[in-house]
């Protein structure tokens, strides 16, 4: 793999001009994109979604669905060594059919990492399957040989392992650094990045980023990155382009772009960060309202597969969250989040500790002091469950797949009333449409389905249904990280406004630490079932005192932007800012 | 750029643990055949209670039949044929001694022709498994093939034209069917026999009209799963890594759409066996579906529940089959043993 010597030859590897791409029936797709990839260098597209950015990456590989028409005015391709002999100056080759790209000339590193293994083959059997398909390689033991060393190049533990598992017993980040090296057996000269990190962890996030700079220098390869996230591609990308409904609507060097854009489209991109949300009213820590929810030492552990010793989930984890407060609690994957909403909104039921409602201790929520056997909510079964229910509401992550697709909205915002007895047809009526005014949304949408609405609608649509029965506290889990920037930051200051009104106290959680920081008035760091650090957000953020939440810290991409550091005073944390202010 | 691998910690799939691995799949092994046990048991107990419970006198209609013409008989001779197969003892002292003859393979001799229950069985089953067989040989091979064929390329106009195929043969009542295919192949053409008879060329007939409404819910199945993996994330990727569609389609994509074609293939069995006793009945062939229906009208209570069990065994063994093939196909659903999550 000696194909280093191109990275000083500053030529083109990739030039595509002209393209559009449209749907039967629609509006063009990407109209007229052109985008040139210099060799050895990073270039992102940045868009939202619906902007092209995926359709233009999916065509560059002959990738679109038959239905679409696709055309482009020229695609040429530097493939090296020489064979091409192509008319174009500097090795450029005309292409005409963009499926020759494939694999060889052009790998693609997708987007989500979970589903794109096939689930029933062994991670072995997918190299061997490309050994054989680029290089002819049908000897099993020099298969095994070569994936065992590329497995190692990204940095895969334990690879002889890894051969004989399947996919679904890797984590996330695994899976991507595997598909990373997928994507470099047939050499290719371009990788194709569509959001390769959006579904992970900032922390995995952060190495996944930091492998693909490493294999672009050593390797000497060019990256054409996709993504919405304006910061990852500020960070990563020397050359931005940014796309809006299929056109680009600028583009330029990464500092031209962040350091003066040009477009009204960027400069709300930048502008749009949840850093620049209106500052929250200070929280007063000294005479706080009173407490509406209240955990004490949960515990929670799982069996962990057969004969393995049991897995602690959450381990002594107290929090108090008064009226109109809001707590967030971060950490990476697995580090026991999600177990910890659970507990605390009476999913599940903890093995010690108990969960506090008004004060009352919420019957059946912990082992304590009752012990004995019985499901959740055991004794004062349904009538404590519903009871704690109308106080305790939870918004999803996944709008799109927490409402139900049969159910006009109006139903589905009117069902917890429904569930709860609450009023008769016309008051329900009544107050479903109160409710779509507070989220902002107009009142015609209750007769629509689920389906028909955007992101940004279904989750205003999830709040709406959440504050239905007036609860005290709303769970939010991960509520905006599946939704555009844009998108995110009205959502999150509708939230902070309906917070502002109705004092409701808010538990979030999320591994967006932007968000946390702008909306947070106290953050709790897990790391591994426990509490890692807690304090109010802007010590936490300013001066970390576990190392661990100094390296979530720094995970988060940082932004060059001079328009994002002037239109607010706190930006998004920078590593710079932690050198300058932590101390050890 | 070699980033260092982590210390390797070799402890992780100690022998302890894949010998707990071991322990859970045996587990699952006995779990399944116990449903296999429940099944067979289930629909022996249900069969055993609906003939024997009904109000209705096994005996008398015996008689009727016997002596037809021959005068009245007396009470004495229905009490001792009553004495005789055990019809005086009560209902659940019955159904635990039919249980143990069952058990023992003795399913007793039946009410209206006196002779043993195996005998009668056996004469005309291979008959019917025959044609199960020769229909589900048909069936699958053909939904396969119809399957990829329709699946091959997505919204092309094959595909819109045979998507709507399975539909249409599974409106088609299975009787009329038969005839159509009697009245083509053995009136008009003469190639097939077109009652009774044995050997393979009378056999080839019975089963296609057994196997079309059958093939007709699995080639459905199995396009709907094709078609919903081609837009797995994982299938474009392979395309985008410039692997020949023909592979693609057949070592990803058949193979995962394969999974809840499997499940259905067992459960088809079942319809087989029940599609058997029409067919049977239009083709006028001797097998187990004209025998449990003549049996039932006679309310022959041996014959239809040894015909009941059987076919309760016949489908429970090829579900437990399906069952304990899963885990081999799909390796989710194994026990996780060799936990080396990292």
């Amino acid at each position: 793999m000696s194909i280093v010597e191109k990275a000083a030859a500053p030529g083109t590897l990739l030039r595509l001009e002209g393209l559009r791409v449209a749907y039967p029936g629609g509006p063009a797709a990407v109209d007229g994109l052109s985008v040139t990839v210099p060799s050895g260098s990073s270039v992102a597209i940045v868009g939202e979604s619906g902007s092209g950015k995926s359709t233009t990456l999916h065509a560059l590989l002959g990738l679109t669905p038959r239905t679409a028409h696709v055309s482009f005015d020229r695609l040429e391709f530097d493939s090296g060594n020489g064979s091409g002999a192509g008319a174009g100056a500097g090795g450029l080759r005309r292409i005409e059919d963009p499926r020759e790209l494939r694999g060889r000339s052009v790998g693609l590193v997708p987007q989500d990492p979970i589903r794109s293994l096939d689930p029933l083959m062994r991670i072995g059997a997918h190299f061997a399957e490309l050994h054989r398909h680029f290089l002819g390689l049908t000897d099993r033991a020099e298969s095994r040989v070569r994936t065992i060393a590329s497995l190692e190049a990204v940095g895969v533990d334990r690879p002889e392992l890894r051969l004989r598992q399947y996919p679904h017993e890797l984590s996330g980040g695994q899976r991507q650094r595997i598909l990373i090296a997928l994507a470099l057996i047939g050499e290719p000269r371009l990788l194709l990045a569509d959001e390769p990190t959006s579904n992970l962890d900032a922390t995995v996030q952060r190495r996944v980023l930091d492998l693909f700079d490493e294999v672009r220098t050593a390797r000497g390869l060019s990256v054409l990155l996709v993504t919405h996230d304006i910061a990852v591609a500020g960070e990563r990308a020397d050359h931005l382009v940014v796309m809006r409904a299929g056109r680009v609507v600028e583009s330029g060097t990464a500092d031209e772009v962040l350091g003066d854009p040009k477009d009204p489209y960027t400069r709300q991109l930048l502008t749009s960060l949840p850093s620049a949300l209106p500052a929250r009213p200070a929280f007063r820590a000294e005479s706080p309202p009173r407490v509406v929810l209240e955990a004490r030492d949960l515990t929670k552990s799982f069996a962990g597969g057969r004969g393995q010793e049991r897995v602690d989930a959450v381990r002594e984890v107290s929090l108090t969250l008064h009226r109109g407060q809001t707590v967030a609690v971060v950490g990476e994957s697995g580090a026991g989040k999600s177990t910890l909403l659970r507990l605390l909104t009476g999913l599940e039921r903890a093995d010690s500790g108990a969960v506090l409602l008004d004060g009352d201790e919420v019957r059946g929520s912990g082992g304590g002091g009752g012990g004995g056997g019985g499901g959740r909510f055991d004794r004062f079964g349904r009538k404590a469950r519903a009871d704690f229910a109308r106080r305790v509401q939870l918004v999803y992550q996944n709008p799109a797949r927490s409402l139900n697709p049969s159910l006009p909205v109006g139903r589905v915002i009117a069902e917890p009333l429904e569930a709860h007895r609450v009023g008769g047809a016309r008051s329900r009526a009544e107050r479903v449409r109160e409710l779509l005014e507070q989220v902002e949304l107009p009142a015609d949408i209750a007769e629509r389905r689920p389906g028909q609405l955007s992101g940004g609608q279904a989750q205003r649509v999830a709040i709406a249904r959440a504050l239905a029965l007036e609860p005290e506290v709303v769970v939010l889990d991960e509520p905006v990280s599946a939704l555009d920037q844009a998108v995110q930051f009205a959502l999150l200051r509708l939230l902070g406004e309906l917070q502002q009104r109705l004092g409701i106290a808010y538990l979030l959680v999320s591994h967006d630490l932007g968000v946390v920081r702008a909306v947070a008035d106290e953050v709790i760091v897990m790391h591994r079932g426990r509490v890692e650090e807690r304090g109010a957000t802007g010590s936490v953020f300013t001066a970390p005192a576990s190392p661990r939440t100094r390296a979530l810290l720094d995970a988060v991409p940082v932004l060059k932007s001079s328009l994002s550091l002037s239109s607010s005073a706190s930006s998004v944390p920078s590593a710079s800012s932690h050198d300058r202010t932590s101390q050890p | 750029m070699r980033l260092p691998p982590h210390p390797d910690r070799p402890g992780t799939t100690s022998p302890k643990l894949s010998a707990a691995a071991r322990a859970s799949t045996v587990a699952y092994v006995l779990r399944r055949c116990g449903y296999f046990v429940v099944v067979v048991f289930s629909v022996y107990t249900l069969s055993f209670f609906l003939l024997y419970a009904l109000p209705s006198d096994p005996v008398a209609l015996m008689l009727e039949r016997r002596s037809a013409g021959a005068g009245g008989s007396t009470s004495e001779q229905v009490e001792a044929l009553r004495a005789q197969y055990g019809l005086d003892q009560p209902l659940l002292v019955r159904y635990i001694e039919t249980l143990g003859q069952l058990l023992s393979g003795d399913p007793g001799t039946s009410f209206q022709s006196g002779r043993p229950v195996p005998e009668i069985i056996g004469a005309v089953a291979p008959n019917t498994l025959g044609l199960a067989a020769g229909g589900l040989v048909i069936a699958i091979p053909l939904s396969l093939a119809l399957a990829l064929a329709t699946s091959w390329r997505q919204g092309s106009a094959l595909h819109r034209m045979l998507v709507n195929v399975p539909a249409l043969v599974a409106a088609v009542p299975a009787f009329w069917l038969g005839l159509l295919l009697l009245q083509l192949f053995s009136f008009t053409l003469g190639w097939a026999p077109s009652a009774g008879g044995t050997g393979l060329s009378a056999l080839v007939l019975p089963s296609v009209a057994l196997a079309l409404p059958v093939s007709a819910s699995l080639t459905a199945v199995l396009v709907r799963g094709l078609d919903d993996v081609q837009r797995a994330d994982f299938v474009e990727l392979l395309r985008a890594r410039g692997l020949p569609w023909r592979r693609v389609y057949l070592a990803h994509v058949a193979r995962n759409a394969l999974l809840p074609f499997v499940t259905l293939a067992g459960l088809t069995v079942g319809g087989v066996l029940v599609g058997t006793v029409i067919t049977e009945t239009v083709f006028a062939r001797a097998g187990l579906g004209r025998l449990l229906a003549s049996s039932v009208e006679t309310q022959d209570a041996p014959v239809i529940l040894a015909i009941a069990v059987l076919a309760a065994v016949l489908f429970a063994a090829v579900n437990l089959a399906v069952d304990l093939l899963y885990p081999i196909l799909d390796p989710r659903t194994r026990h996780r043993g060799s936990g080396a999550r990292a």
